[in-house]
């Protein structure tokens, strides 16, 4: 409207009008901040001056020995924090514990009709905190048919997906009163974190 | 409703409107494509009538998809005065405006406030050792009327615009006025109005009243008839009204008269004006639609005629009538693709 306005014919008093009313609106927006800013203001010297006085040295020794105590007690809060966290790391790793009785049932119904579980030996390791419930070790002593039954039943412990790692140990000739076996020795651990059987 | 809420308007352009006596038109400049426009026959007086009219525009607007409240008027042609009014030069202490004002209430004896809008005019041949200046008054107690009836519909007036200046600059921005003389012929419908321009710069208007084709319709014919019916019967458009017919001779009536008053107005300017002689003839206003009319007034005036189609500034294709000029060079200068 730029170049329009050496052209303009709208009267002068209803621009007047016009005007005062923009200006109106205005101070009656800066008039509602000034009030807000104002309450904000009374609210904060009344707290600090008015209700609780100015600070004086007394007040000042008070604070200090007040501070001095919640230091102490910040500091004995954050010793039984640490305890509480040892504890329940600890509740942690136990409840990562594997569950032995199910580690067994699987091993047991993984084997098939060609393999025969002689021993199964656990243990579990310490964590890197010394605390118990680290990692777990399974050792599997088995009797296989073949070397091939014996490679298969490595197959499906490491598929079943409970086993961070699963190694095939040894495996060695062993005769049986009828036939020819393969003893075996399979190697499986569990990490913590990995671990679905607990 | 879109009219009057603001969310849907926010960002247009503002809607300008022309309330004719004869046709009540609308335009609003789109970012892209052709612009908003409307045009119906002008039902009830836009001043006598101003609460009544200004309901039947906000319906009319709202029916076909202007949008916002923003409205540039143009100047109800009725309401404006032209003046020239000679004034001492310009020097530090000289109340120009004062004069000016006084001046102009002076002639068309206003008592009550009103507003001008005024131009320098170009050092005549003359040389009186008096400047002069163009002016174009409105009084503020009828243009006040209009403003607030249409307030009342809940539409701001932002701009009050009188149409000889937007003319004139469109004129001026579609480069076809030169550093020569032009004279400008505003066909009304109850009234003309003939300018003469130098370097597009209107130095003279002669008002005619009772000579817009409405007017002279109107007296052709009998008693009770309406000027509106008789373009209706001959086939509802001046551009396509009968060859020979009442509207088109009484057309053609209007076009001899205002061409030649175009040439006196030319010649009373040369005489001023020295050394300029007429090189066009800008027409404005819906008699030009009708067909001969324009050529008509070039060979009253000895010059080119052509209708004054602002169109282009605003980057539109469509070659809307002439009755336009005035809305559509408002459109352009008040959303700025014009200067």
């Amino acid at each position: 409207m730029t170049t329009l306005h050496t052209i303009e014919l709208l009267p002068a008093p209803l621009v007047t009008h016009r005007r005062i009313e923009r200006l109106r609106a205005l101070w009656i927006s800066v008039g509602a901040i000034g009030l807000c800013l104002s309450g904000t203001a009374l609210g904060v010297i009344h707290g600090v001056v008015l209700s609780g006085g100015v600070p004086g040295v007394a007040e000042l020794a008070r604070t200090e020995a007040e501070l001095e105590r919640l230091r102490n007690e910040s500091a004995s809060i954050r010793a039984d924090a640490e305890r509480i966290a040892v504890g329940g790391r600890l509740g942690i790793r136990m409840s990562q514990r594997p569950d032995w009785g199910l580690v067994l049932a699987m091993l047991e119904s993984l084997r098939g009709e060609g393999v025969v579980l002689v021993a199964v030996s656990c243990a579990t390791e310490d964590g890197d905190d010394g605390l118990p419930g680290g990692r777990a070790r399974i050792i599997v002593e088995g009797l296989a048919e073949s070397q091939g039954a014996a490679q298969r039943y490595l197959l499906d412990v490491e598929r079943c997906g409970m086993f961070s790692s699963a190694r095939l140990g040894r495996t060695v000739r062993a005769d049986a009163p009828s036939r020819v076996l393969t003893a075996f020795t399979v190697d499986l651990q569990i990490d913590p974190e990995t671990s679905d059987a607990g | 409703m879109r009219l009057g809420s603001a969310a849907p308007g926010v960002g247009a352009a503002p809607i300008v409107v022309d309330m004719g006596e004869g046709a009540v038109r609308a335009v609003q400049a789109r970012k892209r494509g052709e612009p908003r426009v409307c045009c119906y026959p002008a039902l009830h007086d836009a001043i006598g009538q101003a609460d009544e009219s200004a309901a039947c525009l906000a319906g009319v607007l709202d029916r076909h998809g202007f949008v916002g409240s923003r409205v540039v008027l143009i100047a109800p042609r009725r309401l404006t005065r032209a003046s020239l009014v000679a004034v001492p030069r310009a020097a530090e202490g000289v109340p120009i405006d004062a004069i000016v004002r006084a001046e102009v209430a002076r002639v068309h004896g206003i008592d009550d406030g009103f507003e001008v809008v005024k131009w320098p005019l170009p050092r005549s041949s003359d040389a009186t050792g008096e400047a002069g200046v163009m002016v174009q008054a409105i009084e503020h107690k009828p243009a006040l009327g209009v403003v607030r009836a249409l307030e009342r519909q809940g539409l701001v007036v932002e701009s009050l615009l009188p149409v000889t200046p937007l003319l004139t600059r469109s004129a001026v921005a579609m480069g076809i006025t030169g550093s020569g003389m032009s004279v400008l012929i505003e066909a009304g419908w109850r009234d003309a109005y003939v300018s003469a321009l130098i370097a597009g710069v209107c130095v003279y208007q002669r008002t005619l009243s009772g000579v817009g084709l409405g007017a002279v319709l109107a007296q052709a014919l009998d008693d009770g008839a309406d000027a509106a019916d008789a373009i209706e019967s001959e086939g509802g458009r001046l551009a396509g009204v009968t060859d020979g017919g009442l509207v088109s001779r009484s057309a053609a009536a209007v076009a001899d008269q205002l061409g030649s008053e175009a040439k006196r107005v030319s010649e009373y300017a040369s005489r001023r004006y020295r050394g300029h002689q007429l090189g066009a003839a800008l027409l404005s206003g819906d008699l030009w639609d009708v067909p001969g009319a324009e050529a008509r007034v070039a060979a009253s005036v000895g010059a080119a005629a052509r209708v004054l189609r602002p169109g282009a500034l605003l980057g539109a294709e469509a070659p809307y009538a002439p009755g336009f000029g005035a809305a559509i060079a408002a459109a352009a200068f008040a959303t700025g693709v014009a200067a």
